[in-house]
C-alpha cells in the first residue's frame, strides 16, 4: 500500500472544546490512517478524545466542539473544509458509524426497517420497496432468525444485540468502504458481543471494508485489530501493530492498561496493576506529559516537556523513557510475578481445619413477577426471575455470581438483602429464617447485612455531604455522635479518600470517588455479609482495577464475606473463592471459582468464558459463540432452559429439566452433559493459560 | 387499542357518575330552596304548583332518591329546565356549545400553526437573536391581560381600520346555515354558502387571535422545551451519519418525537379554552357555553349549573381521552405499554 493514496488519512487532527472560559483543545495532533481489509483500534478511557476523533472525521461533533487545525482526506480529498453537502454525500454512503447505545442512536418511534434503509433512500441509492427488501436481507445476513418481525417493529422491542445488529445493518447496507465503530459492544452481555465482534471481524476479513474500532477496552480491541492507537489526554501515546501493544508496550500508560485488565493471568486475589488517579479532566490538562501526574516513571523532564510521537521499534510512542521501560520490561515484570506472588501468600490466612461456618443459607428460593396480559381476561404473564434458586455462603468466602442481563442476578441480590420478597423457600443468615421477617427485627438485620450498588450517580442522594451518606447506617444503628465522626474518617481513609472528602457533595466527586463512597457507606457498620451488585461495570477500566484491589483489601483486612455480582467473569473470577453462573433464574453452574472457571461443566459457562475477549486469544482453541439471545423469562424452554442456545443440546434437554447435581470437589452442575464442551477450553489452564504465552514472550 | 379506547370509555361512566353525585349533592346542600329557585317566588306561593314540582322531582323523598331520579331523567335526555332562559338545560346547552367549540377549536388550529414552527425555530437556533425573539414574544403573549388585547384589538381593527367585523358569530344580515354540526363554519360549507363561511371566519379571526396569544405563547416554550430535550438524542446523530440533510434531520427525526409532549399540552389547552373563553365571549358577543355558565351562575340557575358542570366533565374526559390515543399514535412505547395493560 505504501505510495498509493490510503482510504483515509487523518492528519495532525485538533479539536477545541468550548469551556466556561474560552476553548480548550482536548484533541490535540491525531494523525491515523485507515485502508481497505485493515482494522484500526483506538484505545483509552473516558475523555481521551477518541470518540471526539472519529466523529470528526464524518464532522458530527457536538455544538461545542470546533476541528481547529489539521485535516480529514478520505481517497485523498479533504473533508475537513468540504462542504455540508458534500460531507452529508459521504456520510453513510463512503463512511459509517456504529455507536454504543443502540437504544439512545435508533429513533424511537420509526420502525427499524425504515431506518435500516434510510441510507440507501437518501442517498437515492434504490426505490422504497427494493430498500425494504434489501434492510431484511441484511438483518438476515447478520443471523437475525425473523427480520420480517424486526423490519415491522419499534427498537425499544429489542434486545441490545438486536438492536446492535441493526444499527450495523444500517452502516452496512450503503456498502461503504469504512465503518467507525464507537464502543459497539459496551452495553452488551459477553456472550452476545462476542457474536458481533464476530460480525465486525468477518466484514473487515471477508469483505475489505475497512474498520476504525474504539473501545476503553484493551481486550476487545485485541480481538480484532491488526493496528492499535492508544489515546490519552487528546493525543496518540502508542501505535503500532497489535501484537507488539500487547506483547511489549513502550508507553508506561499502555502497560498500565494491559496488566489492569483482570483475569490475565494473574492469580485470584493478586493485586492489580491499578493506574493510580482519575484519568485527567479535559478543564486542565496537566502540563509536561499529561500522564506524568499518573506515571510510576515520571521525572523533572515529563512534567516540564511533553513527549513527541516518535517511531521506536516497529510503532511509534511519546514518552521520554519509552527505551528503558521497553528494556526493563522483562526483568520488572518478573519482578511483579514474584511480588505478587509472595503477597498471595502472605495475605491468605492459615486454612482452617474445618470448614468456616456458614453464614448464609438460601434454600430453594423462587421468584416470579406478574405482569398483566395483553388482553383482558387472561391470566396474567408470570416472568420466572428466580427459580429454586439454592445456594450457602460461608464465613470469610466471597460467592460471585455471573450471568447474561436477564439471569436473575439483581433479583437474587435484592431477595438476599430483603429489598425484594420470595414466592418460596427460604433465607437462613447464621441460621435464623429471615424470609419473612419484618419491622424492628428486619432493620436489626440490616446492620449485618450492607449492599453496594450499581451505579454510583443513583445511589448516593445528590443533596447529602458524603459525611452524612457514610454516617447513615451508623447513626439509624445507634452510635453515638462523637463515635460516628471517627469512624466517618476511619471509613474514608480506608476507601483511600481522606478526610477531606467527608464535606463534598456527591456531585463533586468522580465515579470511582462515588463507589468509593458507596464502599464506604456498606462497611462502616462493620457488616458482616456484603451483598455487591456490579459495583465496577460503570467505571473506566484503570478505576475498576483500583475497585477491585479496594475489594481485595477488605477481604483481607476485615475478613468480610462478600456476594459479588457481575456479568464480566473476568472480574468475578478474580475476586472470588466460588462462583454460582446464573441462567434465566436458574443456578447451572456453582463450584470453586478457579475450578469453574478452568473446567465449565455446563456449557453455558464455557460459552462465557470463551466470550471473555482475551488480551490474546489464542487460534487453537476456537471460540464457542451462542447463537441469538436468551431465551424470553415470560416462556422459558422446556426442559433444560439453555437448549435452544446449548449448541450440544439432545433430544432429552428438551424433555428433562437437569437438576443441580454434585460433582467431586464440591462442584455442581445442572446439564444432562458434563463436560461437553470442553474442547473450547484449551490446555486445562483456561484463559489464565492464554496469557501466559504473552507473558513468556514478553521475556523472551 | 380498541381494549384500551373501550376500557377507556367504560372508565368515563364512574367519572360521570361521580360528576353528577357531587354537583347534585352541592346543589342541594347550598341553603336555596329548589322550589323557589326554579318556579319563583309567586308560584312557589301557590302550594298546588309546589306540590305538583315536588312530586315530579321527588323532593319529598330522601336525598339519595332525589338523586336517582335526576339520574333517570337525565338517562332520558331531560337535564331540567333553566330557571333563566325557561327552557329545556338540554336544548340551551346544544345551541351553546357549538359556538364555544368552534372558537376553542380554531384558536388550537391557529395556535398549532404558529407555535410548532416557532418553537422548533428557537430550539434549533438556541441562543441566538432568533430564539430571543421568539421567547419574548411568548412571553409577551402569555403574560398581556387578554381583556386589554381584546378591547384594544376591537378598538383598532374594527372600530378603527375595520379590517374585522365586529362581534358576534354572523353578520346581523345573515342567516345561519343550516345546523348539523352546530359550527358554522362547518355547516356552511356543507350547505355550500360561501359568503356565510366566509363572513363566520372572519368573524373567528379576532378573538381566536387573541385567545391565541396566550395558548400559542404557551404551546410554542413547549415545543421548545420539548425540542431542545430531544436535540441532543443520540439517534438524530444517527441520522446525519446515514447522510440527511441537517433539514431532514430536524423535520423527519427531532420533530415528531419532540411533538408526542406537545400533544398533552394541546389537549390540556384545548380543554382549558372551552370552559374558560368567559371573558372573550363576553366582549365579543360571542353566544357560547362560557356566558351561559356566567348567567346560570349569577341567577343561582342550578339545573343550568349541573347541566354545565356535566357537559366539562364529558368534554374534560373525551379531550384527555383524545389526547392519548394522539399519544399511542405517536409513540410506540406508549402502545407497547398500553398492551401490557401497564396505563
Amino acid at each position: 500500500m505504501a505510495g498509493t493514496t490510503p482510504l483515509l488519512e487523518v492528519d495532525n487532527l485538533h479539536i477545541a472544546v468550548q469551556v466556561a472560559d474560552g476553548f480548550r483543545e482536548v484533541v490535540r495532533g491525531v494523525s491515523l490512517r485507515a485502508d481497505h481489509g485493515n482494522a484500526l483500534g483506538l484505545v483509552g478511557e473516558s475523555g481521551s478524545g477518541k470518540t471526539l476523533t472519529t466523529s470528526a472525521i464524518v464532522r458530527i461533533l457536538p455544538a461545542a466542539a470546533r476541528i481547529t487545525d489539521g485535516q480529514v482526506r478520505l481517497n485523498g480529498e479533504d473533508l475537513t473544509h468540504a462542504s455540508a453537502r458534500r460531507v452529508a454525500a459521504i456520510r453513510g454512503k463512503e463512511i459509517s458509524l456504529v455507536v454504543q447505545d443502540s437504544l439512545a442512536s435508533l429513533n424511537p418511534i420509526m420502525r427499524v426497517g425504515k431506518q435500516v434503509c434510510e441510507p440507501l433512500l437518501l442517498h437515492h441509492l434504490v426505490n422504497r420497496k427494493r430498500a425494504a427488501s434489501r434492510a431484511a436481507d441484511m438483518l438476515r445476513s447478520l443471523g437475525l432468525p425473523d427480520p420480517a418481525r424486526l423490519t415491522q417493529g419499534y427498537p425499544h422491542e429489542f434486545s441490545g444485540g438486536m438492536r446492535q445488529r441493526a444499527m450495523i445493518a444500517t452502516a452496512l447496507i450503503a456498502s461503504p468502504q469504512l465503518i467507525i465503530a464507537d464502543e459497539p459492544t459496551t452495553a452488551l452481555d459477553a456472550t452476545v458481543q462476542a457474536q458481533i465482534l464476530d460480525i465486525l471481524a468477518r466484514l473487515n476479513r471477508d469483505m475489505g471494508v475497512a474498520l476504525i474500532l474504539i473501545s476503553h477496552d484493551l481486550a476487545v480491541v485485541s480481538e480484532i485489530c491488526d493496528h492499535i492507537g492508544v489515546m490519552y489526554a487528546g493525543r496518540i501515546v502508542e501505535t503500532g501493530s497489535s501484537r507488539a501493544i500487547l506483547g511489549q508496550p513502550m508507553h508506561p500508560y499502555t502497560q498500565a492498561l494491559v496488566e489492569s485488565v483482570p483475569m490475565s493471568g494473574l492469580p485470584r486475589g493478586s493485586r492489580l496493576k491499578a493506574i493510580p488517579g482519575e484519568p485527567p479532566s479535559i478543564e486542565a490538562f496537566p502540563s509536561g506529559c499529561p500522564f506524568s501526574t499518573r506515571c510510576r516513571h515520571a521525572t523533572n523532564i515529563c512534567r516540564q516537556k511533553e513527549p513527541e510521537l516518535t517511531a521506536r521499534n516497529e510503532g511509534r510512542v511519546a514518552c521520554w523513557h519509552a527505551e528503558e521501560i521497553a528494556n526493563g520490561a522483562g526483568s520488572r515484570l518478573a519482578a511483579v510475578q514474584t511480588i505478587t506472588a509472595a503477597s498471595i501468600e502472605g495475605a491468605d490466612p492459615p486454612v482452617p481445619r474445618q470448614p468456616p461456618e456458614e453464614l448464609l443459607r438460601v434454600e430453594s428460593i423462587t421468584r416470579h413477577y406478574r405482569v398483566p396480559s395483553a388482553w383482558p381476561f387472561l391470566p396474567p404473564l408470570h416472568i420466572h426471575a428466580l427459580d429454586e434458586v439454592s445456594l450457602t455462603v460461608r464465613r470469610g468466602e466471597t460467592l460471585g455470581i455471573a450471568g447474561e442481563t436477564g439471569c436473575g442476578k439483581s433479583t437474587l441480590a435484592n431477595c438476599l438483602l430483603r429489598l425484594a420478597d420470595v414466592d418460596s423457600g427460604r433465607i437462613l443468615f447464621r441460621g435464623h429464617d429471615i424470609t419473612n421477617i419484618r419491622g424492628e427485627e428486619l432493620r436489626r438485620l440490616r446492620r449485618y447485612i450492607q449492599p453496594i450498588f450499581q451505579d454510583p450517580y443513583g445511589s448516593l442522594n445528590p443533596r447529602q455531604r458524603v459525611r452524612s451518606l457514610v454516617a447513615e447506617a451508623l447513626t439509624s444503628h445507634g452510635t453515638p455522635a462523637a463515635e460516628r465522626e471517627n469512624r466517618v474518617i476511619e471509613v474514608l481513609q480506608f476507601v483511600g479518600l481522606g478526610a477531606h472528602f467527608a464535606d463534598k457533595f456527591p456531585h463533586e466527586l468522580s465515579g470511582g470517588q462515588r463507589q468509593r463512597v458507596g464502599i464506604g457507606r456498606a462497611i462502616a457498620i462493620n457488616p458482616e455479609l456484603i451483598i455487591a451488585d456490579e459495583p465496577v461495570s460503570a467505571l473506566d477500566v484503570s478505576v475498576q482495577a483500583q475497585v477491585i484491589n479496594l475489594f481485595m483489601d477488605l477481604q483481607r483486612r476485615f475478613a468480610l464475606t462478600l456476594i459479588f455480582i457481575s456479568h464480566d467473569l473476568r472480574v468475578v473470577r478474580h475476586l472470588s473463592s466460588h462462583v454460582a453462573i446464573m441462567f434465566l433464574g436458574k443456578v447451572i453452574e456453582y463450584g470453586p471459582a478457579e475450578a469453574v472457571c478452568t473446567t465449565p461443566l455446563h456449557p453455558y459457562t464455557a460459552a462465557l468464558l470463551s466470550s471473555v475477549p482475551g488480551i490474546s486469544h489464542d487460534p487453537s482453541t476456537g471460540r464457542l459463540i451462542l447463537r441469538g439471545d436468551p431465551p424470553s423469562p415470560t416462556s422459558p424452554p422446556s426442559g433444560c432452559r439453555f437448549r435452544t442456545r446449548c449448541p450440544y443440546a439432545a433430544a432429552t434437554c428438551a424433555e428433562v429439566a437437569p437438576e443441580l447435581q454434585r460433582h467431586e470437589n464440591g462442584r455442581m452442575v445442572a446439564c444432562h452433559f458434563p463436560g461437553i464442551a470442553s474442547e473450547f477450553i484449551g490446555s486445562g489452564e483456561g484463559l489464565g493459560g492464554r496469557h501466559q504465552s504473552v507473558v513468556a514472550a514478553r521475556q523472551a | 387499542m380498541i381494549t384500551y379506547v373501550s376500557r377507556r370509555l367504560g372508565l368515563l361512566v364512574p367519572i360521570l357518575v361521580g360528576i353528577t353525585f357531587i354537583t347534585f349533592m352541592v346543589s342541594r346542600a347550598i341553603p336555596t330552596d329548589p322550589v323557589v329557585a326554579a318556579l319563583g317566588q309567586q308560584a312557589a306561593d301557590h302550594p298546588n304548583i309546589v306540590a305538583a314540582y315536588r312530586a315530579q322531582w321527588g323532593l319529598n323523598e330522601s336525598l339519595l332518591i332525589q338523586y336517582l331520579i335526576y339520574m333517570k331523567n337525565l338517562f332520558h335526555g331531560n337535564l331540567g329546565q333553566s330557571i333563566y332562559t325557561h327552557r329545556p338545560v338540554a336544548e340551551d346547552l346544544l345551541s351553546y356549545m357549538p359556538a364555544t367549540i368552534e372558537l376553542a377549536g380554531f384558536t388550537i388550529l391557529l395556535s398549532v400553526f404558529i407555535s410548532v414552527p416557532l418553537g422548533v425555530l428557537a430550539a434549533v437556533k438556541r441562543g441566538t437573536v432568533v430564539d430571543l425573539l421568539v421567547r419574548l414574544l411568548t412571553l409577551i403573549g402569555v403574560a398581556m391581560p387578554i381583556f386589554w388585547l381584546a378591547l384594544a384589538g376591537l378598538e383598532l381593527f374594527y372600530f378603527h381600520m375595520g379590517i374585522v367585523p365586529g362581534p358576534g358569530r354572523l353578520s346581523p344580515l345573515l342567516n345561519p346555515p343550516p345546523r348539523v354540526t352546530g359550527l358554522f363554519t362547518i355547516d356552511s360549507l356543507l350547505a355550500r354558502q360561501w359568503g356565510t363561511f366566509n363572513n363566520a371566519l372572519a368573524h373567528l379571526i379576532l378573538p381566536s387571535l387573541i385567545l391565541a396569544t396566550w395558548t400559542a405563547g404557551t404551546l410554542t416554550r413547549m415545543t421548545r422545551t420539548s425540542m431542545l430535550a430531544v436535540l441532543p438524542q443520540g439517534y438524530l446523530n444517527t441520522a446525519r451519519s446515514k447522510g440527511a440533510s441537517e433539514l431532514y434531520t430536524i423535520l423527519r427525526h427531532a420533530l415528531p418525537n419532540a411533538l408526542i409532549p406537545v400533544v398533552t399540552i394541546v389537549g390540556l389547552v384545548f380543554g382549558d379554552l372551552l370552559t374558560g373563553v368567559i371573558l372573550i365571549e363576553t366582549l365579543f358577543s360571542w353566544p357560547g357555553i362560557g356566558r351561559y355558565a356566567y348567567e346560570a351562575a349569577i341567577y343561582a340557575d342550578f339545573p343550568a349549573i349541573i347541566g354545565i358542570t356535566l357537559v366539562f366533565g364529558v368534554t374534560y374526559s373525551l379531550v384527555n381521552l383524545g389526547v392519548d390515543v394522539v399519544y399511542a399514535r405517536l409513540d410506540p412505547r406508549i402502545r407497547t405499554a398500553m398492551a401490557l395493560g401497564r396505563r
